[in-house]
């Protein structure tokens, strides 16, 4: 088991003391190389929930642990290494630097790990060969590219610092459907191949259908978990 | 992070708005490079009076009649301050077998007339034969003055180059006639041009023999100044004591009535005055410094607010609050390290300009270089920092989800 959350709650204070309850007592297992989906209506506690599950927030109330250890009281910095070498994050919105090529955005999680000069490069020409991006454009800024090959390099960046777990919040969100099932195929692909743990957000039925469990929010607890059975492949 | 990589990201972030880094790079480069130009100022002055004082014999004393009073200046004691030093004093000081030479000098504004018809009022200066040893002043034609001119009363008078200049244009001097108040005297010598010495212009002087001044121009039988050359310079506070424990029972007094100055002491004083002048000209020089760091503020507050998702986004792949920090601190050290280079350039080919096309000497030293460069480096951490620790404390999910 690769993650354990154990009454996990996340409450919200605003300034004039008015408390939002994201999350409600969350029990959540999951394993080592499965490919989870997490659905829900907006505002639900989706994010929430994976940026608590992605360390790059903590929980109000409860434990977590990630491969066996309680990661719920680690420092910041502490948090920042483990995300650095276990997690890759995909996002909606891409978020690539808009002032760096292709390969260089790829390079970006390598610079605050233990990488020599010329390894980077020829890791981060596998990442993107690895989400089928074409060598051509390796060289491209991102406003060059389309939406579908922006997130294809956003996934080659998650991958480049060999991670256990990759969450993408709402990754095909952006794009539209063909695009949106080439970049859910490339996921599957990669939980095939590599054996990834990955956990996506997402609205899309369609896209739930790829993978091998849907967890189900509303108002931040989890109202239903039903395995696929079966899961529509891609690959 | 590795240091080339954050100086790589540092970099790149910075060229990424190229007109903004430009802008707020010249306001660092105008505050160095006016330190630079007034330390270097205030280096030069500092040198040209070092010389000047120098080129007047190093190993000089001079002594003045009355005392200083710390905050009152120059104060008599008892009769009138300039009657104390007298022919006596030149006899008695001659005795002290450390000194190799004396000049009794009386110093007044006389009208004098060339047989041209030139009239000036001009500084006459009575002197010893000493004088020309003890002053480092040489002739540069005709004769010195000697002890028998002195001792004879002799009426010749040797002119500054510029003095001579003035009352006989082009002509050469030597050997015509001058009045000087009145009185009739032939010119004898030219001396050699030396420059102004800080006070003293040797070259708009006229020398002739202080007997003559005494009893037929000024009408006194007391000097301004004696000067003394003392053998060696080790020896001067040894030679200073023993000046004024003899020149006080000479005088039968308990406390000195009169001072003795050294070189050293009069080069203190102006080197201290030109300190004060020259710190006071680099503080106004650096308050534009400073304000180029308020720019430097002022850009890194905007590139942080317009970058916190760029922040949000490091974070998340591992950046640690010292990486993000780092990253934005040298973003400002590198446009306080480029400005304080350029500005270096900058100050010196000035103060080069300035020294080469002006009267003004400037000075370049390892100080006036290191100085405003490390100011200017510590300008862009002090005012580098509080953008960049703001940068740092962003959780990274308040970044992401940023509108
Ligand atoms: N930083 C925050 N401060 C206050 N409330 C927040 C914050 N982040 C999220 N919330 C609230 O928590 C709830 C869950 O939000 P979120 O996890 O983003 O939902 P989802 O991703 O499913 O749309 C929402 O009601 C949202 O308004
Ligand atoms: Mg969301």
């Amino acid at each position: 088991m690769i993650i354990k959350l154990e009454n996990i709650s996340k409450i919200y204070k605003n300034n004039s003391s008015i408390e939002t309850v994201a999350l409600r007592n969350i029990n959540l297992e999951i394993n080592k190389g499965e490919f989870v989906s997490i659905m829900g209506p907006s505002g639900s506690g989706k994010s929430t929930l994976m940026h608590i599950i992605g360390l790059l927030d903590s929980p109000t109330e409860g434990r977590y642990l990630l491969e066996g250890n309680d990661v719920s009281s680690l420092s910041e910095d502490i948090l920042a290494e483990i995300r650095n070498r276990k997690i890759g994050f995909v996002f909606q919105a891409f978020y690539l630097l808009s002032r760096k090529n292709v390969i260089e955005n790829v390079i970006l999680p390598s610079l605050y790990a233990d990488y020599s000069h010329s390894l980077r490069r020829q890791k981060a020409l596998k990442c993107l060969e690895a989400v089928a991006f074409p060598e051509k454009f390796i060289h491209y800024y991102p406003n060059q590219l389309s939406g579908g090959m922006m997130q294809r390099v956003a996934i080659a960046r998650a991958l480049m610092n060999d991670p256990e777990i990759i969450l993408a919040d709402e990754p095909t969100g952006n794009l539209d459907t063909k695009t949106g099932e080439a970049v859910i195929a490339t996921f599957q692909r990669l939980n095939k191949e590599r054996g990834l743990t990955i956990i996506i957000i997402t609205h899309e039925e369609y896209i739930a259908e790829h993978t091998e469990r849907i967890i189900l929010l509303r108002d931040g607890q989890i109202i239903a978990e039903n395995k696929v059975l079966n899961s529509r492949s891609l690959v | 992070m590795k240091k080339n990589d954050l100086l790589r990201e540092s970099i790149s972030s910075l060229r990424s708005n190229k007109l903004r880094t430009f802008l707020t790079t010249l306001g660092i480069v105008i505050g160095v490079a006016s330190v630079v130009a007034m330390l270097s100022l205030g280096e030069g002055s500092k040198l040209s009076i070092k010389t000047s004082i120098e080129s007047l014999g190093s190993n000089n004393l001079v002594i003045f009649p009355g005392v200083i009073q710390p905050g009152r200046g120059f104060v008599s004691s008892g009769r009138g301050t300039a009657e104390i030093l007298d022919k006596k004093d030149v006899d008695e000081l001659r005795k002290i077998d450390d000194i190799v030479g004396v000049s009794p000098e009386i110093q007044r504004r006389f009208q004098v007339i060339s047989d041209r018809g030139n009239n000036q009022n001009a500084f006459v200066l009575g002197i010893d034969y000493d004088f020309f040893m003890v002053r480092n002043v040489e002739i540069d034609r005709g004769k010195m003055i000697t002890e028998e001119n002195v001792r004879s009363y002799y009426r010749g008078a040797i002119l500054g180059p510029q003095i001579a200049k003035d009352l006989f244009n082009n002509v050469d001097p030597l050997g015509k006639r001058i009045r000087i108040n009145n009185i009739n005297f032939r010119i004898i010598g030219i001396t050699k041009p030396k420059g102004s010495t800080g006070f003293i212009n040797y070259d708009d002087f006229i020398l002739v023999p202080y007997t003559v001044m005494q009893k037929q121009l000024a009408g006194t039988e007391y000097f301004n100044a004696i000067a003394v050359k003392v053998i060696s310079q080790d020896i001067m506070e040894k030679v200073r004591q023993e000046i004024e424990k003899r020149l006080m029972e000479l005088h039968r007094v308990q406390e000195p009535n009169f001072t003795v100055f050294s070189q050293q002491d009069i080069l203190n004083a102006l080197t201290s005055v030109i300190n004060v002048f020259t710190i006071f000209l680099s503080f106004i020089a650096g308050i534009s410094l400073i304000v180029g760091g308020i720019g430097i503020m002022n850009m890194m507050l905007t590139t942080v607010t317009e970058r916190i998702k760029e922040i949000g986004l490091r974070k998340s792949l591992g950046a640690k609050r010292k990486d993000i920090l780092n990253q934005f601190l040298l973003e400002s050290i590198i446009i306080t390290f480029l400005g304080g280079i350029i500005g270096l350039l900058l100050g010196i080919s000035l103060s080069l300009i300035i020294g080469n096309f002006t009267d003004i000497t400037t000075v370049i030293t390892l100080k006036t270089i290191l100085l405003p460069l490390c100011f200017s480096v510590m300008v862009g951490i002090v005012f580098g920092y509080y953008p960049a620790k703001k940068a740092s404390n962003f959780s990274p999910i308040d970044a992401l989800r940023y509108e």
